[in-house]
């Protein structure tokens, strides 16, 4: 046997195979929103915050952004989104003297460039009424560039309509926090630093995972043991469970380094720190059932005490839980939402039913479910075509996906197409 | 110098060998799942045959059978091959029916057929008993059904989805045993292996197949 080709063939081929695909995170520009809108006025009085929302015609720019792009704005925060390159903008906006600015983070999905998009709405393109607060703001021109790396191209943004108001209570809920860990964010599926991101990526909502520690904590956790997914450390292996919470704080890092939240830690700061108006709680620990609730109870009173309208709703994913749940003394106590068949979520008085996508639209359940008071969220849309095709039928309350950008685009200037 | 490679019976190489004799490796397959897919290494083997069967005037038939349960395929082609010193050059067209079939812990059948087309070029250089052999092919998708539970979640044919490079070494290994070492580079919206997954926004991904055969 000749030794020395096969061995001079393996290390070539380890070199050559060394050129796979890899997942790093793309940075976002950080902005210093405070310093940058120094002297500005806030744009949230009266319609303000509707006159700069809406679906804009993109003038000069489709190289970036397609034909058209929809903006959202709740008077403090401002997300664009675009389906060319699924890009996404998360800022602020704010009136300065009788015109407005916008700044925001860019980020496209697709192509992974990120950068920062500057706009400004001139007093005599509109820009006095919107900072006045008059009219509707069609026609509305945005004017500005987008600065990726050291390129900067120009863009011109015209509102062609507001949002219909019908459209306003669907829920685009964000799986995982925001996304899995492969949407290269920088941010870890789960992690509190992702769900701060949520809404800035489309979504109205999220959805996390519900796992226990040793100790019987409730923790935001997808898998039920650790891999290099979600904790790429070589000591953190075997079960979840098997680890009490100090010792996954000593030892358990995520993707992106951030730590393991717990249920408390990330309920409260979603309700401190985003305009998140739905948390879905996708529950995969039956041993730590009660405890779940008496958290989710006290975060829907302490989110009511801030004046923030937040729906906390307990998920019932599986008949394990759901036994666990008709065990518990806190029974009754909060919202649910269930993801079996339609007549246990009747019967168990669910506010929301979400069946899985794969079970087709099923409009005739679905509206018989509306007409009896429950809401219906499909799970887990990621596909484009069937992320259309759902939109399409106009039957469900919310759609579950890792790609909130794509489905808050595609929902938004849906009123346009139609 | 490559009067015994002429001989020898190996699979990857294009070099001729005596006619109406099938050549055959059995062995193996490791490919590394794209990270931008499954979100960290994940290795898949696979049960891996290949053959070869040369005809007259440097004409060729090749084929392979790989299984891992989850992923099953079958190839076949042909190639016209022209030798020219101790390099061998060859041209050919070959079809891959690819079969998945998987149920997920949560639940959801995932089922998927495909059929390849691979237009390819490939070469050969023998010293001695030592076969070294570049093949570049490119992938054409021209069926493509996906389901999942009942959904039909693609239909789409995406006619040229990547292309591939195949880096192989054949030579004798122990007594009359010969062995082929390979490496895969492929460049594809539709890595075969990845196929229950989404590749959402239909991204170029880079992977890697591992190849290792002893011949029959």
């Amino acid at each position: 046997m000749r030794i020395i080709p096969i061995i001079s063939f393996v290390v070539c081929a380890l070199i050559v195979a060394s050129c796979v695909s890899e997942l790093s995170p793309v940075d976002m520009p950080v902005i210093d929103y405070s310093a940058e809108l120094a002297g500005t006025e806030p744009l949230t009085n009266g319609t303000q915050p509707s006159i700069l929302a809406g679906v804009y015609l993109v003038d000069v720019g489709r190289g970036r952004l397609g034909d058209t792009v929809a903006i959202r704005f709740d008077g403090r925060r401002f997300g664009l989104y675009a389906g060319r390159n699924v890009t996404f903008v998360g800022g602020a906006a704010a009136a300065r003297g009788d015109s407005a600015v916008i700044i925001g983070a860019w980020r496209a999905i697709t192509n992974q460039d990120a950068g920062r998009l500057d706009l400004v709405a001139r007093a005599s393109e509109g820009g006095r009424e919107l900072a006045q607060g008059k009219g509707n703001g069609k026609g509305l021109i945005l004017r500005g560039s987008v600065r990726i790396g050291s390129r900067t191209e120009p863009v011109v943004l015209r509102k062609l309509g507001a949002i219909k108001a019908r459209l306003r209570g669907f829920q685009i809920i964000a799986h995982r926090g925001g996304g899995r860990n492969s949407e290269r964010l920088g941010r870890s599926e789960n992690s509190i630093p992702m769900m701060m991101l949520a809404s800035a990526l489309g979504a109205t909502g999220i959805e996390i995972d519900i796992h226990s520690t040793k100790d019987g904590v409730p923790i935001v956790f997808h898998d039920a043991t650790f891999t290099a997914r979600t904790v790429p450390s070589p000591y953190m292996i075997g079960n979840v469970d098997n680890y009490t919470l100090s010792q996954l704080r000593i030892a358990a890092r995520l993707v992106n380094g951030e730590q393991i939240p717990t249920l408390r830690e990330a309920l409260t700061a979603v309700i401190d720190s985003t305009d998140l108006s739905l948390i879905w709680l996708d529950n995969k620990a039956v041993g730590v059932v009660d405890s779940i609730l008496r958290i989710q109870r006290e975060m829907i009173d302490y989110g009511a005490r801030k004046g923030r309208k937040i729906r906390i709703l307990f998920g019932i994913p599986t008949d394990d839980i759901l036994r666990a749940y008709e065990r518990s003394p806190l029974k009754g106590t909060v919202p649910l939402l269930c993801e079996l068949a339609p007549e246990t979520a009747l019967r168990i008085k669910a506010e929301v039913w979400a069946p899985r996508f794969t079970l087709g639209t099923q409009a005739a359940v679905v509206r018989d479910l509306q007409r009896q008071g429950c809401d219906v969220y499909v799970w887990t849309l990621d596909d484009v075509a069937f992320i259309r095709r759902y939109l399409a039928e106009d039957t469900f309350d919310g759609i579950l996906t890792n790609y909130p950008t794509l489905l808050a685009w595609g929902f938004y200037i849906r009123q346009i197409e139609s | 110098m490559h009067a015994q490679s002429r001989d020898s019976a190996y699979v990857m190489s294009t070099r001729a060998v005596a006619t109406t004799v099938v050549t055959a490796s059995v062995g193996g397959t490791l490919t590394m799942l794209p990270k931008p897919l499954t979100e960290y290494s994940v290795p898949a083997p696979m049960l891996d045959v290949r053959w070869r069967l040369a005809f007259p005037f440097g004409l060729h038939a090749f084929g392979r059978v790989g299984s891992n349960v989850a992923t099953s395929l079958a190839q076949v082609g042909g190639y016209y091959a022209h030798d020219l010193g101790p390099l061998t050059i060859a041209a050919g067209y070959s079809v891959t029916f690819m079969y998945g079939n998987l149920t997920f812990v949560d639940g959801f059948h995932s089922l998927e057929q495909r059929w390849n087309n691979h237009p390819m070029v490939a070469t050969s250089w023998s010293i001695d008993d030592v076969t070294l052999s570049a093949r570049v092919e490119a992938e054409l998708t021209t069926g493509l059904d996906r389901s999942i539970d009942e959904q039909q979640v693609n239909s789409t044919a995406n006619l040229f989805t990547g292309s591939s490079i195949t880096l192989t070494l054949e030579q004798p290994f122990f007594g009359s045993t010969n062995i082929l070492l390979g490496v895969t580079v492929a460049h594809s919206s539709n890595p075969y292996q990845s196929w229950f997954l989404y590749n959402t926004f239909q991204d170029r991904l880079v992977t890697t197949e591992f190849i290792l055969g002893f011949y029959l």
